[in-house]
């Protein structure tokens, strides 16, 4: 048994602090703690119990709590539109590291300015606005649009390439709209490289590749995951790229989700998908947290 | 000495669990340089803050010119701090960072400009009023910091280690200084280091911290040569230091045994009794051997090496329980061979018998885990 | 040339050739729609003659410039909004210990690890539930709730940086912690204000998915026009828009160029001439 402690115990273990830094802690924490709680925290559980709710007729949210939302999810209609999400976004990712790893790696042999030249020049297309840019992609795939056009006039092929309203031609939409924003974390863990770990390893009389393999990419592996992250979260989550390139042929989660809201007036399906697809990017964001990652770089 | 200009009474800190500082009770009198020293984690920076007014006291009370002030905003405080690592504004230039506390103060602009340049004068940075914090080398840098607190004209100015991310050479001439500074001005400083040498060299006082004790608070002559604790015993200097308990006392000294023989010391505490348990402390200057057993002292050892460390030579000594005895000399003909038997002993005067502040020790250390208990129990209740 | 020299040229030309068809990739949609903005065909697919009448028309349309202010209108009050609660929780909740700090700094990530769809779901349950009628204000906060983590992100970034010890400074020289928040800590967080302004401006400028959720029929956005003319084609005017907010886009770019450039001149002046006046 524990021995009890006679001797008097010290009241007041909190930390003190005077009237007037309670009061400015108030103004500083106020505003974003009750936002978070209302629009953020609150939301989300309301979420959350919304997808265990059922549809009545009408579209009116019946508040009976049953899982038919989860079962309906995994059956075979939208398990496919699930497994189709996953895979462009898998490929959207894939595509953007790799294209996007090396102009990280060259933009970080460059001087700052011009690197932050790069930068810029990357990202204003989006700042712009990514939406009506994208549409050029309808203009530029059609079947008689640029690309065929002077692919055959080039005499390179004798008839138009089929590109618009396939994967092919969502994928490189999710890759033009992502990857300026993928660069970056990858640019800023590259940069942070110290270039003496590389001259070590040559010196040590590895090549190149093995350099590359054993010392850089494990080394510029935290900006990598960061940008697998910022890659893949609003890629599967965006039904507009979908819409516009895969011309409601292919159809996204995102789609999915906004189709609930929209044409079929089923809420709680909707929640409960929008609950799957959350749960799925926590993880990956757990897995990323564990591995070391820091969620500040996700900004 | 004149009336103290801060006094803490009964002043404990707590961090959640940890008991950083115990019934601290300290005056600090009028004009005087008052170093603050122990190792780091100590609590000699808690208590330096707590004066300042960025920690507040978990319990006590803190006196500015005898007005109560722990529960005061630090800008409701007349002290200044001259911090660690300079703190200086890195958006102003040299002029803005010395003006602040005047512009604040919403001083005329004229008035402020004459005595920002006074100031800067009189840490001898006349004219770098426009240079701007990132131009300026570190020496520079803290007597800017310097002359910021001083604007205010404070009581009582706090330095938090201000010579630390100094070199050597720089830390020596801006110690001699600070000191000039400080009798010029007359101003009480109130200074908190590890470094036992500067403490020594510059202070009026010191006031040895020890896990958030004051083991003892004195002129650094006493503070040196009688040591009130074990702990000031070792870290002021250098010593050799042995557990021993008393076997006897009369009017000259005191005969104590150790695991490894007898020897004699002295003891200002009049209650040291026989049977308590002690401990010894000795320098390795006043260390002496010979072949052959000295009366009172019975601690017999081999020679290991001898170190030469410029100006001294360094004579290490293996006890029978293996425990290392130092003992210093200046030349190596005073010296002799490793390998070689000998007797130590010293001079009555120079054993330095402490009493352990072993029970009050373990007493703290139950103080912590219980406090732990106490954590817990705590946020239970209020949740 | 050794062979060591002649491995760092070819890299340095694969380098430039990659950089160049990155800017292709990237530039081409752009000139397209550039284009596309001169075409005199009202459907947005074939080519016929250059004209300037959509920027005509453009100037003449009252109900897209109706549009457009909505647009700079929300894009710009959810900004400020999310630039006050950002900073300010940013400085707060960097040392706040209050009990359920460590949670709402972490639920504060949530709108950029979450598909923003989810965040518009659960914010249309919201508003929903609690009654709210779904129009300007409703996109206002959704946008503000969008764009906060990345103030909130953006301004730590900076704080991380700040040495603490300066605001304490400035309690000690008698500033109380207004004074102490406006002329130490914002100065030295200003650039990551900045960039989260500037930041959290452009995304809800372009937001689609936050908006059309949260949105009532009477209140439409630059993008929800777009995207509800993609089934039938873009009109040029659209184009001509986004053209002239390209330019104004670039034109930014270039006066800070141009502007980095003469500062860069004269600093280096400065220092010649400081080399000169030393030796």
């Amino acid at each position: 048994m524990k021995k009890k402690d006679m001797r008097p115990k010290p009241k007041a273990r909190k930390d003190k602090k005077t009237a007037k830094a309670r009061l400015a802690s108030i103004i500083m924490n106020g505003p974003i703690t009750i936002w978070s709680i209302l629009f953020i925290i609150v939301p989300v559980v309301i979420l959350a119990v919304m997808s265990f709710m059922s549809k009545g007729p009408l579209g009116i949210v019946v508040y009976k709590p049953t899982l038919d939302n989860y079962r309906n999810i995994f059956s075979s209609m939208y398990i496919n539109v699930i497994k189709e999400s996953l895979i462009i976004a898998f490929w959207t990712t894939i595509l953007t590291v790799l294209l996007g790893y090396p102009f990280a790696s060259i933009m970080a042999k460059m001087k700052r300015k011009t690197s932050g030249l790069f930068m810029i020049l990357m990202m204003i297309p989006m700042w712009v606005s990514g939406l009506v840019i994208i549409y050029s992609f309808v203009i530029l795939f059609n079947q008689s649009g640029i690309i065929n056009t002077i692919l055959m006039k080039l005499g390179l092929i004798s008839k138009p390439l089929t590109m618009l309203y396939t994967n092919f031609s969502v994928t490189v939409g999710m890759l033009y709209m992502f990857m300026p924003f993928s660069v970056l974390p990858m640019f800023s863990s590259i940069e942070k490289l110290d270039p003496a770990l590389i001259e070590a390893s040559k010196d040590l009389g590895a090549g190149p590749v093995r350099t590359f393999f054993k010392v850089q990419l494990p080394l510029t592996s935290p900006g990598i995951f960061a940008a697998v992250l910022l890659t893949f979260i609003p890629c599967i989550g965006y039904y507009m790229v979908t819409d516009m390139l895969g011309g409601g042929t292919n159809m996204m989660i995102g789609n999915l989700i906004y189709r609930q809201f929209t044409i079929s007036r089923n809420w709680p399906f909707g929640a409960a998908l929008a609950m799957v697809l959350a749960v799925v990017i926590l993880l990956m964001v757990w897995v990323y947290k564990k591995v070391g990652g820091n969620l500040d770089d996700l900004g | 000495m004149a009336k103290p200009i801060v006094s803490m009474i009964n002043v404990e800190k707590w961090y959640g669990a940890n008991h950083v500082i115990k019934n601290c009770n300290l005056n600090i009198m009028e004009g005087e340089f008052l170093t603050l020293l122990g190792p780091s984690g100590c609590g000699k920076t808690t208590t330096l803050r707590m004066i300042s007014g960025f920690e507040l006291p978990t319990s006590g009370v803190i006196r500015v010119e005898g007005e109560s002030v722990e529960k005061k905003e630090p800008y409701e405080r007349d002290v200044n701090t001259v911090f660690q690592n300079y703190a200086l504004f890195p958006n102003m230039n040299v002029f803005d960072n010395v003006a602040y506390g005047l512009k604040v103060k919403k001083v005329p602009k004229d008035e402020i400009a004459e005595r920002v340049n006074k100031m800067l004068k009189l840490v001898q940075l006349d004219g770098f009023g426009k240079r701007r914090i990132n131009q300026m080398s570190g020496g520079q840098k803290q007597r800017v910091a310097i002359a910021r607190a001083l604007i205010n004209r404070p009581k009582v100015l706090l330095l938090d280690e201000p010579l630390g991310a100094l070199d050597l050479k720089l830390r020596k001439q801006m110690q001699i200084e600070l000191k000039r500074l400080q009798r010029k001005l007359g101003i009480t400083f109130v200074y908190v280091t590890h470094d036992q040498e500067e403490a020594l060299t510059m202070s009026d006082r010191i006031a040895v911290i020890n896990e958030g004790v004051i083991d003892q608070i004195d002129v650094p002559q006493k503070i040196y040569n009688h040591p009130a604790t074990r702990f000031v015993a070792g870290f002021i200097g250098e010593s050799n230091i042995l557990d021993a308990v008393v076997v006897g006392r009369n009017d000259t000294g005191i005969q104590v045994g150790t695991e490894v023989g007898n020897a004699l010391g002295v003891s200002d505490d009049e209650t040291i009794e026989t049977g308590d348990a002690v401990s010894i402390a000795v320098r390795p200057e006043d260390t002496l051997f010979s072949q052959e057993r000295q009366p009172g002292f019975s601690i017999r050892g081999v020679v290991k090496d001898h170190v030469f460390v410029g100006n001294l030579v360094k004579m290490m000594v293996t006890l029978n329980d293996g425990t290392e005895f130092k003992i210093n000399r200046f030349s190596e003909d005073e010296m002799i061979e490793p390998g070689q038997v000998i007797y130590l002993y010293w001079e009555k005067e120079k054993g330095k018998v402490l009493k352990t502040r072993n029970l009050v020790n373990t007493d703290s250390h139950r103080d912590i885990k219980g406090g732990d208990e106490d954590e817990e129990e705590g946020y239970a209740a209020e949740a | 040339m050794n062979r060591r020299e002649k491995k760092q040229r070819a890299a340095h030309i694969a380098s430039t050739i990659y950089t160049v068809l990155l800017m292709i990739f990237i530039y081409a949609p752009v000139a397209v729609m550039i284009a596309y903005s001169f075409n005199n065909s009202r459907v947005n697919m074939v080519w016929s003659g250059f004209t300037t009448k959509y920027y005509a028309m453009l100037f003449n349309d009252s109900e897209l410039w109706g549009i457009f202010g909505i647009t700079l209108f929300v894009a710009l009050l959810a900004t400020v909004l999310g630039v006050i609660i950002g900073t300010l929780g940013a400085v707060g909740l960097r040392d706040a210990k209050f009990p359920g700090s460590k949670f709402i700094s972490e639920s504060i990530y949530f709108p950029i690890v979450i598909p923003e769809i989810v965040l518009a779901v659960a914010l249309l349950l919201l508003f929903d539930a609690s009654g709210m009628k779904l129009g300007l204000g409703t996109i206002i906060i959704g946008n503000t709730t969008l764009i906060l983590p990345y103030v909130y992100i953006t301004v730590r970034a900076r704080l991380v940086g700040m040495d603490p010890s300066i605001e304490e400074a400035s309690l000690d020289l008698g500033a109380d912690r207004f004074y102490t928040f406006m002329h130490i800590t914002l100065p030295a967080i200003v650039p990551g204000v900045l960039s989260g302004a500037f930041m959290s401006f452009s995304l809800v400028l372009d937001e689609l998915i936050v908006t059309s959720f949260l949105t009532s029929a009477e209140i439409t956005t630059l993008p929800i026009r777009v995207y509800s003319m993609v089934k039938k084609g873009v009109s040029p005017e659209i184009n001509a828009l986004t053209t002239i907010i390209f330019a104004v886009c670039m034109a930014g770019v270039l006066i800070y160029l141009i502007r980095d450039q003469i500062q860069m001149r004269k600093i280096r002046k400065e220092r010649e001439k400081a080399a000169r006046f030393s030796a």
